[in-house]
Formats: structure tokens, sequence, C-alpha cells
């Protein structure tokens, strides 16, 4: 079995270290072919009768990765060689690579050359790395000819041309990426190769032609490397992520941990061709060029047409500090980017801007890309078929930036769909935020328990399942619920106290550790909401059916039974799974009404008020304690049946039964977190919320300090009596106030216990030393993870390997945080889609609250449609006019110069909505101002 | 040590002659049943005999006796060896031997050929002497004596002059095979010496010219690993750098 | 980080359950008893035995039973970064002690009362798994001194990494993070004399390694067999019987 051979291999670190590693060679690889008799092919996918195998170097699958992901290129061998370099590389790039391998369809074999002991070679005196490794790349090529016999077809592709010259004087076929790629016969295909070397200089000499005053240097150029390095030791640079401005892609920010405050980096000169998310170094300007008015406009760069302030839904929670700056300082360090340490290229989608001279069908034609992400600059594509793309939502990838490029140039990856199609823009969403909104695999599904399913005798026998199915248990939730995970019941018992029991969906036990079904609830991480529909964390059978609670049918419950004393003291708590059969699945409506209803007295209702009664006493201690109760903007559509289409949009309206049940839901979260805490101190999955910092909140002090409302931001109690006491005006006033304070706040994470001190798992917002995801497994997965732990905790089952790996559970956790803000992001982005949809054919006059002034105008916030945006006092174009306006940033107003005008922050106005669309394909909001207040 | 009085000869192990290692199971005696002698290199554990050094399983049909015949360089002590040590003590009766084995030898001012209180050799520590192990035990002192059964001193005794070196065991036990080791016979045709050989891996060397010491000396040491063909190539070589 | 590439290969190139490259040398210091090298890939062990000899201090000396003292030192040639090693930090000291009470439970002491066995091991090259070849290092220069012994003693490490049990891991694997289970046993009584682990992995994964563990220590004590019969074999016959 061991048929080993071993040398040394030396490398050499910075420090001058020598490293000897071993190195054995083999003779058990088997070379994947499903007709070779020689090699074990239980693993074999390569069929050597049906045409020729591909291999092929570093530089193309560094390079045309997209190419290979395309499901014409098959039959392919990689070799470990070529992986291991791009890896060393790209790690993005061997992330896709590895899954294209991983994908039994595509038909691309593994072969471990570097470890074969006929296809390994050692590097020739004088020869270098690159030479030597193209060199293992035609002895493996030749070694698959040999192998295979001279019948078989072996091309090699690669876009060195000295390669595949000395290629073919060794007998392999060789051809370059554009030569196979002409013999698959596939026009599409050809968009898909990106242009580099030899070719690049003889397209952008086309460029040249049209565009003349292009070819010169635009950007600065990049340091290299090693200044950058020595640069960031002396401290003359800083490092940091890149984050452009959502508004204003003009403008970004890098947050140094070495100088501990944000650089602005302003204008396209300044960021010197960073993307959003790149890392980056950047070197401060001299301090007379700091900004020192800090307000901004809402746009600049006026050379640039395309970029100014969006109307959007308004932010949940603080994300871009950026734009929140704090004024009062003196001046904020400006900086420009000096280099880029690592990229952040992804794939965009978008469409391509409309051209006057198209060129004719099938004709090369260069095309400007403009991303449906405003931060990404636009990207210069070439394609042939333009006509096909022009109104078509596309992705892109971008390959390269030079300095004589004013745009990035990129490569057309796929087509979505028909701009202005909802499907397609939809689709958008879900692929901007990553959202994996295919189709279950088949393995999934196979996971499955057979439909129909219905209750085993067996689990009526397991001593540790309850049959609470004599239980008066029922559910409430929004209208129109299909996954009911939670259900309640509340029974008052002979001495006087109440047994409340949350009966949460028994997901764990269809969603087996290790399943398929498992790695993909893991991978998905949450259900994503749009406005018209869901995707699925769980397959639609164990969503809507087997684990959704529904009325009158009997399911399988993890619950949480506490015995509460009138005034609403646990005394006991109790976990078990059990067995349910709700009375009663209501909607919050339904449930508001029989307990408002004061004819009834039915034991259902009954049990509705005395739940009512301990949850506001629950909410009221919450309270007391410092719970902050906060305010966001969540609206609400009516979507038409048939067309999908909104019917109209409002916000979303909060009834005592919401904070009913909310209630009760936290406290069995609290209760859960509890007790996995204290069995597993070290691979809880706990949820917690950090405090925000004073400079996060100061923009909300600044407009309460405007409007005269004294807020203490000492801890979450002071602040939460302060915002009670800040009553305004009118009724909305402490509304909007608390949805500022809520935009202040940071994000709420998952976590595992074993990576954070316990003080740090506090949970700001709710005020509670510990918190997790219990209640709803069917479409967290976090909650899943929580149930095993739970059980573990029990004793009802192990603790699976994953769940015991502190490491993998913090990945697991990241993971989870990252799917949770891209399933915010898409169900805003989505409701944002739906608002442009609906006000399309409604231009409408409605009322707004300011929430912001800049110089040239003011930002609003639309109550009623949750929406938020610019409304310009000024020319927009015209930048001089500024001066007609007089900003006071203290008191945030801003006033006319002929004193005509006045307005303060949280004013109230009146603005009309329309949807414009300045440039094609690409509509948007616009909010005017209607009617003028009083001074 | 497993020894039984009566001699009977049983079915012997077959690993006499190959090379055994600790660890390995060389007879049953459940299944032999006979009285078995077990020499160095093996122990009785239960109902089996197992190896704890490594070497060559020997077996001797008179008395039914295995060994594990190894060369060591370490010596264990054996009743009826002929052994050299240096003198490092010396005490009221008895001297201090370093045998080259785990502790020092006793050697009794009287076990020397009609010495008497009043007339015995008078040893110096650093002094070699020749002796014959007489009690060897591994809960006591090796004891030595310069005497044979019959009293008579039969080669045994100080021994002076010459020159003393170490050697394996296994070679030292070679020297002294019979016939007359080649290495010996051939150096004795063309030099006159005198030899000492110690089964513990102490030779003594002794002649008129310094250079047929040395030259003995070397050439027994390199013969360790010799055929005896080439033993004698070896011999001839060594006169002939001699002249 | 990926120690095992999807296709089943470690990053040396070796499957999960192999062991690396075996090497033993009998008999290197002259002057010793008995002496020995043992290499498992690059790691490298010299191992040197003094004894049995008498005890040097008096008031250690065991009436019932032989002293067995070890010495445990690092070359400061060993690793990439040459620097000087003490023999008295705190890992030589727990070395020491691992590899003596290891080896003391093989010698058949009582054989050997009133004696002093000294054993020096010293690791010339390090990469990984040198607790494991110490101790076949020492066994061999045992097994070269002569001195009785219950059996061979054999060692060899395991671990887990990326979910999969792996023998014998090099100091790339070593340094990974996972669990590293060293265990030393008599192949032939079939009973364990040393298992170390330090760190906190579940019963049924722990089982899984352990069981490679002992099965690579198997295997090594074959491979140590070998070479001590070979090298008794060459002694034997080359006196020309």
């Amino acid at each position: 079995m061991l048929q080993s051979k071993s040398f040394v291999k030396k490398t050499r670190h910075g420090k001058v270290l020598k490293v000897v590693r071993e190195h054995y060679l083999r003779d058990d690889i088997a070379c994947g072919t499903i007709s070779c008799t020689v090699c074990d092919n239980s693993k074999a996918c390569l069929s050597s009768s049906s045409g020729q195998i591909i291999v092929f170097d570093t530089n193309v699958a560094l390079h045309q990765i997209g190419l290979l992901e395309n499901a014409a290129v098959s039959n392919v061998v990689v070799l470990s060689l070529v992986l291991e370099e791009v890896k060393n590389k790209n790690i993005g790039v061997y992330n896709r690579l590895r899954t294209i391998c991983s994908n039994p369809s595509r038909n691309f074999f593994v072969f471990s050359n570097e470890n074969h002991r006929e296809t390994y070679i050692k590097g020739l005196a004088g020869e270098s790395p690159n030479d030597r490794n193209d060199r293992a790349i035609r002895v493996a090529s030749k070694w698959y000819h040999a192998h295979l016999g001279p019948t078989s077809k072996i091309v090699l592709v690669t876009d060195d041309a000295e390669n595949r010259r000395r290629a073919l004087a060794e007998g392999i076929v060789a051809l370059s990426v554009h030569e196979y790629v002409q013999t698959l016969g596939n026009a599409e295909l050809l968009d898909l190769i990106i242009r580099t070397g030899s070719e690049e200089a003889q397209t952008t000499g086309d460029a040249e032609d049209l565009r003349p005053s292009k070819r010169k240097v635009i950007y600065p150029e990049h340091k290299l490397m090693s200044e950058i390095t020595s640069g960031l030791h002396k401290g003359i640079y800083h490092q940091g992520k890149l984050r452009v401005n959502r508004y204003n892609g003009f403008e970004a920010t890098v947050s140094s941990e070495s100088i501990g405050e944000e650089i602005l980096i302003q204008g396209r000169m300044d960021m010197n061709r960073a993307f959003d998310g790149d890392v980056v170094a950047v070197e401060l300007l001299p301090e007379d060029q700091w900004q020192a008015n800090s307000l901004g406009k809402i746009a600049e760069d006026a050379d640039e047409d395309d970029n100014e302030e969006a109307v959007g839904l308004v932010p949940d929670v603080a994300e871009a500090v950026t734009d929140t700056v704090a004024a009062g300082r003196a001046g904020r360090p400006r900086g420009r980017v000096i280099g880029i340490i690592k990229r952040n290229w992804r794939q965009y989608c978008g469409s391509l801007d409309p051209m006057l001279n198209s060129g004719g069908a099938g004709g090369f034609v260069h095309a400007l890309f403009s991303a449906a992400d405003r931060r990404i600059p636009r990207i210069r594509i070439q394609t042939r078929q333009f006509a096909n793309l022009v109104n078509k939502r596309i992705i892109v990838a971008v390959d390269a930036w030079d300095r004589t490029m004013r745009y990035p140039a990129g490569h057309y990856v796929s087509t979505i769909g028909d701009i202005g199609d909802r499907d397609t823009e939809s689709e958008v969403i879900l692929l901007e935020n990553d959202v994996n909104n295919k189709p279950f695999s088949k393995q999934v599904l196979d996971c499955l328990p057979p439909l129909p399913w219905s209750l085993a005798a067996e689990e009526l026998q397991n001593p540790n399942r309850r049959d609470l199915r004599h239980i008066r248990v029922f559910s409430v939730d929004p209208p129109g619920c299909r996954d009911i995970d939670d259900a309640l019941h509340c029974t008052l018992r002979p001495d006087g106290n109440y047994e409340v029991g949350v009966h949460i969906a028994d997901v764990t036990n269809f969603v087996l550790p290790d399943t398929p079904l498992d790695e993909e609830a893991s991978k998905r991480g949450t259900s994503v909401y749009l406005v018209e529909r869901r995707i699925d964390m769980l397959p639609k059978p164990l969503t809507e059916d087997i684990c959704s609670l529904r009325a009158d049918v009997e399911r399988l419950t993890f619950s949480v039974i506490w015995e509460m004393t009138p005034e609403a003291e646990i005394l006991s708590t109790q976990f078990t799974k059990a067995i349910i059969k709700s009375c009663a699945a209501m909607s919050y409506a339904e449930a508001q009404a029989r307990m408002d209803d004061s004819r009834l007295s039915d034991p259902l209702t009954v049990d509705l008020r005395n739940m009512n009664r301990l949850a506001k006493i629950m909410r009221k201690r919450r309270i007391d304690r410092g719970a902050l109760t906060l305010a966001s903007p969540e609206v609400k559509f009516e979507i038409d049946s048939e067309t999908h289409d909104p019917l109209d949009v409002g916000m979303y309206q909060i009834r005592e039964a919401n904070q009913m049940i909310e209630e009760f839901m936290l406290a069995a979260n609290v209760s859960v977190a509890e007790k996995i805490f204290g069995h597993f101190s070290q691979f809880s999955m706990l949820r917690r919320h950090p405090v925000p910092t004073p400079k996060m909140l100061e923009p909300l002090l600044l407009t309460a300090a405007a409007v005269a409302v004294d807020l203490d931001i000492s801890s979450s109690k002071a602040l939460a009596d302060s915002l009670d006491r800040a009553v305004g005006g009118d009724p909305y006033f402490n509304k909007l106030i608390r949805i500022l304070a809520t935009r202040c706040m940071t994000q709420a994470l998952y976590f595992s216990s074993g990576d954070l001190p316990p003080p740090e798992f506090h949970h700001y917002g709710l005020a509670s030393p510990i918190y997790t995801h219990f209640t709803s497994p069917i479409r967290r997965y976090a909650d899943v993870v929580v149930h095993r732990l739970l059980a573990a905790a029990l004793g009802l089952i192990k603790l699976p390997a994953g769940l015991r790996d502190k490491a993998l559970l913090t990945t697991v956790a990241d993971n989870l945080n990252y799917r949770h803000r891209n399933a915010q992001m898409a169900s805003r982005a989505s409701v944002e889609l739906h608002t442009l949809i609906f006000f399309k054919n409604r231009p409408t006059d409605t009322e707004a609250r300011i929430v912001r002034i800049k110089s040239n105008g003011l930002i609003v916030f639309v109550p009623k449609f949750g929406i938020e945006g610019p409304v310009y006092l000024t020319g927009k174009k015209d930048t001089k006019d500024e001066s007609d306006w007089i900003v006071d940033e203290q008191s945030q107003t801003t006033v006319s110069r002929d004193g005509k005008y006045r307005y303060k922050v949280l004013d109230k106005l009146v603005i009309h909505i329309e949807v414009v669309e300045p440039q094609p394909n690409r509509p948007k909001l616009q909010l005017t101002l209607v009617e003028q207040p009083n001074a | 040590m497993e020894a039984n009085d009566t001699v009977q000869t049983g079915p012997v192990s077959p690993l006499v002659l190959q090379i055994v290692a600790p660890g390995d199971i060389v007879l049953d005696l459940a299944k032999a049943g006979k009285v078995v002698r077990l020499g160095g290199g093996l122990r009785q554990d239960g109902d089996s005999v197992v190896v704890t050094r490594a070497g060559r399983l020997r077996h001797m049909q008179a008395n039914n006796k295995y060994w594990v015949e190894g060369s060591q360089k370490r010596y264990v002590p054996n009743v009826e060896d002929g052994v050299i040590g240096v003198v490092v003590d010396r005490r009221f009766e008895s001297y201090s031997l370093d045998i080259g084995a785990p502790t020092y030898a006793i050697l009794p001012i009287l076990a020397f050929e009609g010495a008497t209180r009043r007339n015995a050799p008078n040893l110096q520590p650093g002094a070699a002497v020749y002796a014959r192990v007489v009690k060897a035990h591994r809960d006591v002192q090796p004891e030595l004596s310069c005497m044979d059964v019959s009293n008579k001193s039969s080669g045994f005794g100080s021994l002076k002059n010459g020159y003393v070196f170490e050697c394996s065991t296994g070679l030292a036990r070679s020297l002294l095979s019979k016939p007359m080791c080649p290495v010996l016979e051939a150096l004795g045709k063309r030099f006159s010496y005198e030899i000492a050989v110690g089964l513990n891996g102490r030779v003594w060397v002794n002649a008129q010219e310094p250079s047929t010491i040395v030259a003995v000396s070397n050439g027994i040491l390199a013969s360790e690993f010799l055929t005896p063909a080439q033993q004698h190539i070896m011999v001839a070589k060594v006169i002939e750098r001699m002249q | 980080m990926d120690f095992i590439s999807p296709e089943g290969l470690r990053l040396d190139g070796r499957r999960p359950l192999e062991l690396r490259q075996l090497q033993a040398e009998i008999g290197v210091v002259e002057k010793a008893d008995g002496s020995a090298t043992f290499e498992m890939g690059n790691t490298k062990v010299i191992a040197v035995v003094y004894g049995p000899r008498e005890v040097q201090s008096r008031s250690q000396q065991q009436h019932d039973q032989a002293l067995v003292r070890c010495e445990y030192s690092m070359a400061s040639f060993s690793t990439g970064d040459r620097r000087r090693r003490g023999k008295g930090d705190r890992r030589a000291t727990e070395l020491s002690l691992v590899i003596r009470q290891t080896m003391e439970a093989a010698i058949l002491t009582n054989l050997l009362p009133r004696s002093q066995i000294d054993i020096f091991v010293q690791v010339l090259q390090a990469d990984g798994g040198t607790r494991a070849c110490c101790i076949n290092a020492a066994t061999l220069a045992l097994a070269d001194a002569g001195i009785p012994m219950r059996d061979i003693v054999a060692s060899c490490a395991a671990g887990y990494l990326n979910s999969t049990p792996i023998l014998d891991l090099n100091y790339l694997e070593d340094s990974g993070g996972g669990p590293d289970l060293t265990v030393a046993l008599f192949p032939k009584l079939d009973k364990v004399s040393l298992l170390q682990m330090d760190s906190k992995i579940p019963l049924d994964v722990f089982e899984k390694v352990m069981n490679l563990a002992s099965e690579g220590a198997k295997a090594v004590a074959q491979f140590i067999r070998e070479k001590l019969m070979e090298n008794t074999k060459q002694l034997v016959l080359a006196k020309g019987r």
C-alpha cells in the first residue's frame, strides 16, 4: 500500500528558515478515466472515448474561471499542481474551482500529479519555478496520453505561447483558450473569455481609435507591495477596508486601526481604482485639506451624472456610520489610496448602458455596464451580443483596472432576464445578497420523511416525549402564515398559579446532523422573506406541513413549560419534547379581537386574556430593567394575488397580541439560553447585542439637541427612560426619535459562548445578560443548533460532532450572521423594488419629516411608506447656489438667504413622490417639495 | 531461570538456532511437559517461555537447556566464566573488582593458590586480574577466585605488564571457542605472545615487543565480523604492514 | 486549513492511515553499551544506553531492582530556528519522565538488582511525533545493550484533523490544533504502556484515534523487530558459525 519515496523540498521564509518537508510519491493514484483497466476507477468520471480530455494551466484557471464554470466545458483533468498554485494566488477562485470539481455532473477530475511517481518532476538547475510547473503540466499531459493509449485525445489549454510551442514539440496537442472555445462552437462562450496579455494590447488598441483621449494615464500608480508593507510598519500608511458611501459612489471611508479614526477618501482619483470592500493602503493628505465641513453635500462630483443620492428604505440599524458623521469637529482625516492589498472583486448584477452606435449584430462591441449596487463603478465589457443584452439584467465579472483605463475592464458572465420584469429584479436582489434560491437537490429531498407524514405509533411510546395532546394549545401568527413554528398554552392550575407552555416545532427530529438536508440548511442559514415570496431554508414539506404547528393535527414539538405565579414570577422551568394538537391557529388580528370582545368567555379566550395579562407584567418588568422599546418603520404591502403587484402600502400595525407572543418567545429564548449555557459553557450558540459606542449615538444626540430633547445614553435603562420622556408636539414625534435611535444601534450577532467572556454576552436591546434564538427553527438555522444543544443538555441525544468543535461552531455563527444580514438586505431591497413598482403609476403627495440637513438639501423620511430620501433645495446641478441657504449645524436648521424659508430637523413637510427614469433602466423615486411650511 | 533435577528430553522448540527478539515465545511449557532448563535471555511467564534479549536461541540436548546467545557489550556473570577484572578497592578480606558486570565482584584475599593470612598477593587498585567466577546470583555480588576447582592457580592470577582492551562478549566467546579461533591461530604462527581472554569482553595481551602487542590487539578487534578465510587474509595484511 | 485534500491525500502525499517512512540503525555509538537511531520521516532520534552498571550514587541504589534513568534533550539544530535548548526545561523533564516510565515497564528490572541503566535520548531532527520516535529509539538501544525486556515497546502517534483520524502526524499536522495522541504498547503481550493526549475530544472519536494509533504502533513494532533480528543475525552470522 505504501509505495513511497521520500526526498526533501526546501522553502525559505522571511526569517531565512529552512523548512524541510517530506513529499511522498505514490503508485496508487488513479487516472480517473472510466475505461481505464489499470487504475482504481471507483471515483472515475472522465470518458476517454467520448472526445478530448482537457488539461489546463494555472493562468487559465485564474483568469477564465467563469468559462470553466460554464457547463459546456467538461471532461477536464484538474492537476493538483494547478489547484495548489491557484490556492496560493486567489483563494476565491480556488473555492470556485473546487466546487466545480465536486460536482459529479461536470466531469472534472482532480489528478494529484505532484504525488504520482511518474508525473512528479524535480526542478532543473537554472529553471524558474514557473517553467518547472509548466513542464510538470506537460509531463502530466504526456503521461495521460501514454497511459490511455494512442487513441486518446489530450488537449492542453494554455495562453502561454512558449508553453504551447514546447508542448507541440513534445507531441502534445496544445490550444489557446480562444482556440479551444472556438472548437466548442458556442458564440456566447466567447464572451466569457477574459482577454489578457497580448490580446489585451490588441483590443485596447481598438479602443484607442474610438476614444483617443482615454489612452493617457488617468490614475496615480499603486505603490509596490514592499513599499506598502514598510510604509505600514513605519506608520506612514494605514491599512483598512474601503467602505464606499451607499449614497455617494465617490466618497468612501477607510477605518484604520492604526489611526483609530475613519479616514475619508473623496473623489475617484483619491480612491484610485479601489472597490468597495477592498483592503487598501491609505496615505493621509496634509491637514489643511482635511474636510472641515462634515455635513457634506448630498451628492457631489458634478462631472459624473449617474451618482446622486437615492431614495430608499430607512436603514434598520447603523450599518454605515460613514454618512452619519458628527459635526462640531475641526476636521476629519482625509486620505488617498496608494495601493490595494486585497481585492474584493466578485460578480456584479446590473445592466448595460445603451449606446448609439451599437455596431452590427455579432460584432465586437465595447459597452459600459452599470451595476445595481451603486457603490460599484461602471465596468467596461466587450461583447458580441450587445443587441441581445442591452435590455437584460446581466452578471459581469471584473478582470482588471489599469492606470490608463477610466473604468475597470470586465467580462460578461451570464444573463438573468429582462429589465423591469419583477422576477428578474427579484433574482438580482437575491444574487446581490448571495441568497441561494435554487431548488433543493435530490440528496436533500431524500432526507425528508415519506409523505403524507403522520404521527408514528412509536413516538407515542417514546418515554422522552410527553403527550400534551389533551392540552389546549393554540398559535398566533401573522395572517396567511404557513410555517407556524410556535404555539402556546396557558392553563390555570388548582393552586392558583399558571402553567404556561411555549411549543416549538421539533425540526431537529427531522433534520438530522450531518445529512445533506442539514448541510444545506446550515449553508442557507435562514429563510429569506421577499415581498412576493419566501426562499425557504428547509424544503416545503417540512416548513409547511410536517413541522408547521397547524390546527387540529398532531405535531411533534420541543416545549418550554413554566409554572408562573399570577404576578408572572417563574417558579419552575421544564424542557421536554412533546406531542401537541393545536386547537386554533389564529392571526394577530383574530386573537386581538377575541381578547377585546367582552362578550366572549370561552376557555380559549380566557387563556388568551390570562396570557396577555402575564405578558404585560413581564413586559413591564423587562422595560424596568432597561430594555429598549425601539421602533422600525416596517412596511406592509398588499399584494394582488393574481399579478403579484402591490396594491397598497402602509406601516405594519403592531397590536397587543403581537407583543404578547413576542414576550413569551423572549422568555423561552432566555430560559433556553441559560439552560444550554449551563451545560455547554464553551460551545453554546448565543445571541448578543453589543452596546453602541458613544460615537455611534452622536448623530442621534445631535438631532435630539436640535429639537431640545435631552437624551441620556449612559446605559440602556437611562436611554429607555429618556426616550420615554421625549414627547414632542405631535404623537409621531416620539416614534420618530425611536426610529432614529434604532438606527444608531449595532446589529445583534450570533456567537459561540467559548469565544467571548460572559460579560460580553449581554443583549443591549433586551437588557438581558444572556439570550439566544430557540423559537423559529423552521426559518433560522441558529435555532436548529440551539435545539440540538438543548436536547443534548437534557440527555436526549448525543451532541453532534459538529457542535463540539469550537472553531467549527464559530464558523457556523459567522455564516449565520452573514446570511442573516444578507436576508435583511434582500428583504429591504425587495420592499424598495415594490415601492418603486407601487409608485410607478401612482404619483403621490404625502407628509414627510426632516431627519437630516445637508448643505444643498434635506433628507426626509416618509412615515407612511417607510421611505427616506433627499429633497433638493437648490437646483441640484448648480452647486454654486449653495450660498442661497445658510446652514446651522448646531441647531440643524437651514434658512434661505432671503429668510423666507426655514427648515429644522424633525419638521413636518409635504412632498411629492413619483418615479422618474433619468437614465434608462434605472428608475428611481424622486421626492420634491410641495408646500413650504411657515418659517 | 528455571531448573529442575531430572533430565528428560522432550520436543525441542522449533526456534532453536533461529534469531529471536524480546517478547518472542519459544516454548509452551504445558505442551513440553518435560524438565526444561532455562539459561540467559529467557524467562518463564506462566506456561510460556519468553525471550528477553535478542540473539540466537541455543539448545543443549544433554540437559534440555535453552539459552539465548547474543553479543552484548555488557557482561552478565555466569559461574565458571573466566573473566578479567580491574581492582577498584581493597578491603580487609577481599578486593572489589570491576568486571564490567552490573555490580562489582568480590575477590577474597585468600582465593589465590597457597595464599595465607600472612602470605597473600598485594594488589593495588588498577591492577588487572584474570579470575574465575565462582558465585553468580542476581541477589548477591558475584564472587571470583584465582584458583581452579582443585585449588591450583592454572593460569589465574594477577596480570602483570601487557595491555588490556575491551571487546564485545560475543567476540570474547569466539576467541575461546574450539577449535582454536582462526585469528589467534594465524597470529600465533607469526608472533609469540601471551593472551588471556575474559568472557566479560576483556582481553589481555602481552609480548616482547610493544609493536607485537599492538598488532595482535588490532588483529583481534578487526576479526569480529570476518569469516575464517577473511581472518587469515586480514592477519596476513597486518603482518605485511609490520614489515 | 485543509490537511486532507478531497482526493484523500495529506499535505505530504500520504493517505490518512499511512505511516511515514521508517528507518533505524543499531549500534551507532561505539563506546556505549547499546545505541540506535530511529527515523520516522524527518523526525530523527538517537538513543544511547549505558548499563546495567554500578549505581553511581549509593543512596539511589535499590536492592531489589535496577535503577532506570532517562535524559531527553533536543539538539539545537533539530528545528528550523536554531536555538539552544536546555535539558532542564519543563518539556524535557516531562518527556524524560514519560520515556523512563515507559521503558521501565518493559525492562525486567528485578533481574538486575542494585544496578543502574542510563538511557540518553536526543532529538536530532524534529518533525512531529518526537515522543513516539524517542520511545522507539530507546527500545532498540536497550535491545542492543542486551538488557532483558518483557517485550519490545513500540510507539506511534495519531490525531484527528478535518474530521478524519490520521496516523503519525508530522510537524505541520501536529500544529494543526487537533488532538495528538501517543500510544506505546507491547505488541506481543498486547498491552498498552503509554497513552498520552492533552486535548478534549469526544469519546467515540477518541476510540477511533486510539485504535488507529495502536495499529500504527503495531506496524512500528513489526519494523523494529525486523530491524533487530537483522542486526542480531548479522552479528551472529558474521562470526562464521
